[in-house]
């Protein structure tokens, strides 16, 4: 019999509602939450909890993120990071930094909220989806963070930079893998807020003044489908990287060295490399007239268009061109490494995954060592120079990035450092090879530098501590020698690196206005045209001068870069065809006659050759150059770094 | 003492039975000697104390012991100590100053055979004595031990009997009395009176035969959460007795709580009965990780819903 009553009934659903906010109607817990909550009988203060529950959020949320983040580091540190150890130690560090910054973020949110609580903000009843937000905020944040870790890894592992992605096997594997990494990642934060969000409640119930955070908690069920899910799907992308990836991604594996056949082809071959030039900007200032020796040469010589990808950092780049090899395989990748205990390779600063090494830097002061600029040893693969020189090729290399220490076998090479060293008036050490080479370089700089002042002079660039100044006399200066050892017939070949224009527009889009930037990268513009006009001398019947002018730093992305070729031998003409930056390689490798390598990424480009060059120039390519024979020894010790990356930093290349 | 029957075979009547008559047995004992000259507050102890009760509450302690193996002889002081405190309280709830009720387990309440002030008496005594129990208690643990768990233990029965308990429970429903009942926030006021007068004396049960059967962090919360919902199903039931069930075989007087909120009032009978049921299924899904161990408590819950007295 229905009893008369006077209340209007509420719907059960709303009653259930209430019971579950109340701590009925909930299944057991799960044992994350039975671990998360366990230990807190007794009287406890709630610092005694936050505390308690921010150092679990840290201990599960640490190896959850620091594993990902690790594998994410080690991908992109290829080819260097790569054993079990190195691995493990990185991996441990990284989960020890994050469980830290989530228990300390954990911690203070909380406490703000607690805090927000005895101002007024009242807790009771509210501290679900208070906790929910603080769990959905991390969830979101750590989501975001892993899929940005692991964003490089489709087009890494789709092709080498510059390569399109796909279509074809290789690019629709790498997208399912990818698709894979992300689920995971999105698994891995759902996980991490569900963590926060058990922590956050066991604190806000412990400050709000309730009797226990059980009745709060939602049990095995919810959300144990989605975190199984991405599960398998982060397994399925581990597994699918190994199985599917190519053979190469984890380990370069060049072939062996092959015997060269060379035909020698006589006259000289120089490449002007210059950095901070893209096509778009070259065209405005060649119709503004600021260049017209560079005009001259693209008028009278060959024109490409050079694609670039999104890499944009400088040692990494060009690195790439005297290789025609992508950076997992070259391995320099950032502008400095640092030793890491436990670890035998030293992990660069790759600006990719830079938020793991800048924790390492940041939070694990006393475990680091000090950072040390990229170095010659820890490129794997062998630059043109130093083919051309086992070859019978003269060649040098003169400031082309990580070349220092200098080695004898690796043919000439004016190290990056050489100019810092001898302005400085410091010691030489391998800064040039051969040791000839470096003392010569050594008792004329102070003739040399003058003789910079006075072309400079000539061109209105004095004044000292100007930076334009500065860029223009690092630009004259390494021309300056390159121009040298061409004219002497000490190098048959030449790479110089001019880094001044970069340098110039990467500090001036920061520190001037838009009018002031023009006018000063109009100056340093005006130095390289006429150092490329010097060069333009060198006009035997067979030599050849490339100028090869990459976006640099600050470009837009979709800006290309410029490959000039201008020689006798060169059919005049603005070519529709794009060349890569891996393709710079194999084309100088082919313009001086000798085969390129089967194992090398990019392709020759020398159809601005005239008819019969082309076919004095194709010969059969060999299998592989092989590696350096150095094996990765890591950032050497020099009393000289730290001023080095105190350059570096003044440049504008690292903060 | 012999144990009830343990076998899973053994019927959920017989076990209980089985439990009742030995704490029935045992209480007498525990209770002081009688003194002539306060006779009749004694006599008013052992007339509430041994009159016909379900004895839920100290079968739970036992049945949570029992899943332990833990011999009963340990924990039977405490199962008893917690009846003498829950009958304290309804002593006290029959009062005319508190609920008015004439009758209890099918008998005269306590005032009307005693009169108030010996009721009121004999309710004190009883709880008293529980704590005498407790302090004494505790057979068979090292010295350490057997302090640390009479802490605990009496730490948990005082919460449950408290401003955070029954005591607490009880003001709220003399507020709402007060107020007339019905109110914006029913549930939630209903809820606290339940949970307090109930449910803390449900969970102390279970709780304290936790901590003495050494009881992991992860199973003391499970039995608690047990016991939470068990004890709010267990009062949705008695407002199920009040509002559909006759005072004959309920022992009490019904219909007791018309025109004060009860979950039939807020819900309706089905509503109350779906409710009762979803918490008993709860309470049920909260032993999951004892496996069959847990059978006994699980069929406590089912009878607990189930009953019509």
């Amino acid at each position: 019999m229905e009893p008369p009553d006077s209340h209007k009934h509420v719907g059960l659903d709303a009653i259930r509602t209430q019971l579950r906010e109340l701590g009925y109607l909930r299944g057991p817990l799960s044992r994350l939450e039975g671990w998360m909550v366990a230990g807190r009988g007794g009287p406890s203060g709630f610092l005694r909890i936050n505390a308690l529950a921010s150092l679990r959020v840290g201990l599960l949320g640490g190896p959850l993120l620091g594993i990902p983040a690790a594998a994410a580091v080690a991908l992109a540190n290829r080819p260097h990071i790569t054993s079990p150890r190195d691995l493990l130690a990185l991996a441990l560090y990284l989960s020890f930094v994050l469980g830290i910054a989530l228990a300390g973020l954990e911690f203070l949110t909380d406490t703000a909220l607690a805090w927000l609580g005895r101002r007024g903000l009242v807790l009771v009843g509210r501290v679900e989806k208070l906790a929910a937000r603080v769990g959905l905020l991390f969830s979101v944040a750590t989501s975001l963070y892993l899929a940005w870790l692991v964003r490089g890894g489709r087009a890494s592992l789709a092709g080498a930079p510059g390569e399109p992605a796909g279509p074809g096997e290789r690019g629709a594997v790498a997208w399912v893998l990818w698709l894979a990494a992300v689920i995971g990642a999105l698994g891995v934060g759902h996980l991490i807020g569900r963590v926060v969000r058990i922590g956050s409640l066991a604190t806000l119930v412990a400050a709000g003044g309730g009797a226990g955070v059980v009745g709060h908690l939602s049990g095995p069920q919810r959300g144990r489908r989605l975190v199984v899910f991405a599960g398998a799907a982060a397994l399925t992308a581990a597994a699918g990287l190994l199985v599917f990836a190519p053979a190469d991604f984890f380990h370069p594996s060049f072939g062996g060295r092959g015997a060269i056949a060379h035909e020698p082809v006589p006259g000289r071959l120089v490449m002007l490399a210059v950095d901070g030039l893209d096509a778009a900007w070259f065209d405005e200032m060649k119709r503004a007239g600021s260049c017209p020796r560079l005009a001259r040469l693209e008028m009278e010589g060959a024109r490409y268009d050079l694609a670039v990808d999104e890499t944009r950092v400088p040692p990494n780049v060009w690195t790439t061109v005297a290789t025609g090899r992508p950076a997992e395989q070259h391995g320099i990748l950032g502008y400095q490494a640092e030793r890491v205990p436990g670890m035998a390779t030293p992990v660069q600063d790759n600006p990719a995954p830079s938020a793991p090494t800048l924790s390492l830097r940041l939070l694990l002061p006393p475990l680091r060592s000090e950072p040390a600029p990229v170095s010659s040893g820890m490129r794997r693969a062998r630059a043109v120079w130093e083919i051309f020189s086992e070859a019978g090729v003269p060649a040098a290399a003169v400031n082309w990035w990580a070349t220092w220490p200098a080695q004898p076998d690796d043919g000439m090479v004016v190290s990056e450092r050489t100019f810092a060293r001898f302005a400085a008036r410091a010691h030489p050490d391998r800064d040039a090879a051969p040791d000839g080479l470096q003392k010569e370089l050594a008792s004329r700089f102070r003739s040399d530098m003058q003789d910079v002042d006075k072309a400079l002079e000539r061109l209105g660039l004095d004044g000292t501590g100007d930076l334009v100044v500065t860029s223009a006399v690092i630009d004259r200066y390494h021309a300056d020698v390159a121009r040298r050892l061409v004219d002497s017939g000490l190098a048959q070949a030449a790479f110089v690196y001019l880094p001044g224009l970069d340098i110039t527009r990467s500090r001036a889009s920061s520190s001037a206005s838009p009018a002031q930037a023009g006018l000063a990268l109009a100056r340093v513009l005006r130095n390289l045209d006429d150092i490329a006009g010097a060069f333009a001398d060198i006009n035997g019947p067979e030599d050849l001068l490339l100028v090869l002018a990459d976006p640099g730093r600050q470009a837009d992305p979709a800006r290309q870069g410029v490959l000039l070729a201008w020689g006798k031998r060169v059919k005049p003409g603005r070519h529709s065809r794009q060349i890569l930056r891996v393709d710079v390689a194999p084309t100088l490798l082919a313009l001086a006659g000798l085969p390129t390598a089967r194992d090398l990424h990019g392709t020759p480009v020398i159809d601005f050759l005239r008819v019969g060059d082309v076919a004095t120039r194709l010969v059969s390519p060999i299998d592989s150059y092989g590696v350096r024979p150095e094996p990765l020894p890591g950032p050497p010790e020099d009393p000289f770094n730290r001023e080095v990356l105190d350059r570096l930093r003044s440049l504008g290349y690292i903060h | 003492m012999p144990a009830p029957s343990r076998t899973e075979a053994a019927p959920l009547e017989t076990w209980l039975t089985s439990w009742r008559d030995v704490i029935d047995r045992a209480l007498p004992g525990l209770l002081p000697p009688r003194e002539e000259l306060a006779g009749s507050v004694h006599d008013a102890m052992v007339y509430m104390l041994l009159s016909p009760g379900k004895r839920i509450r100290p079968t739970l302690t036992m049945a949570v012991g029992e899943m332990y193996r833990l011999e009963p002889r340990r924990l039977l002081p405490t199962a008893c100590a917690i009846e003498m405190v829950h009958t304290s309280s309804l002593i006290l709830d029959d009062l005319p100053c508190m609920d008015d009720a004439r009758l209890r387990r099918g008998r005269a309440a306590c005032h009307e055979a005693y009169g108030e002030a010996t009721s009121i008496l004999a309710a004190v005594g009883l709880l008293n004595h529980a704590y005498a129990i407790l302090a004494g208690g505790m057979r068979g643990a090292a010295d350490a031990t057997r302090d640390r768990l009479r802490a605990i233990v009496a730490r948990r029965l005082a919460a449950a009997i408290g401003l955070d308990g029954v005591i607490g429970g009880q003001a709220a429903d003399l507020e709402a009395a007060r107020r007339g009942g019905a109110s914006g926030s029913d549930l939630v006021a209903l809820e606290f009176i339940h949970s307090h007068k109930t449910g803390s004396l449900f969970i102390a049960s279970a709780e304290v035969a936790a901590h003495l059967s050494a009881a992991t962090p992860a199973e003391l919360q499970a039995l608690m959460d047990y016991a939470k919902n068990l004890g709010l199903a267990f009062q949705i039931t008695d407002d199920l007795i009040d509002a559909t069930g006759d005072a004959k075989t309920a022992g009490k007087p019904v219909r007791a709580d018309a025109g004060r909120p009860t979950f039939v009032s807020l819900c309706g009978v089905e509503g109350a009965r779906t409710l009762a049921g979803e918490l008993v299924g709860t309470a049920i899904e909260s032993l999951a990780a004892f496996g069959r161990r847990a059978e006994r408590l699980r069929e406590l819950a089912r009878f607990v819903a189930s009953r019509d007295r």
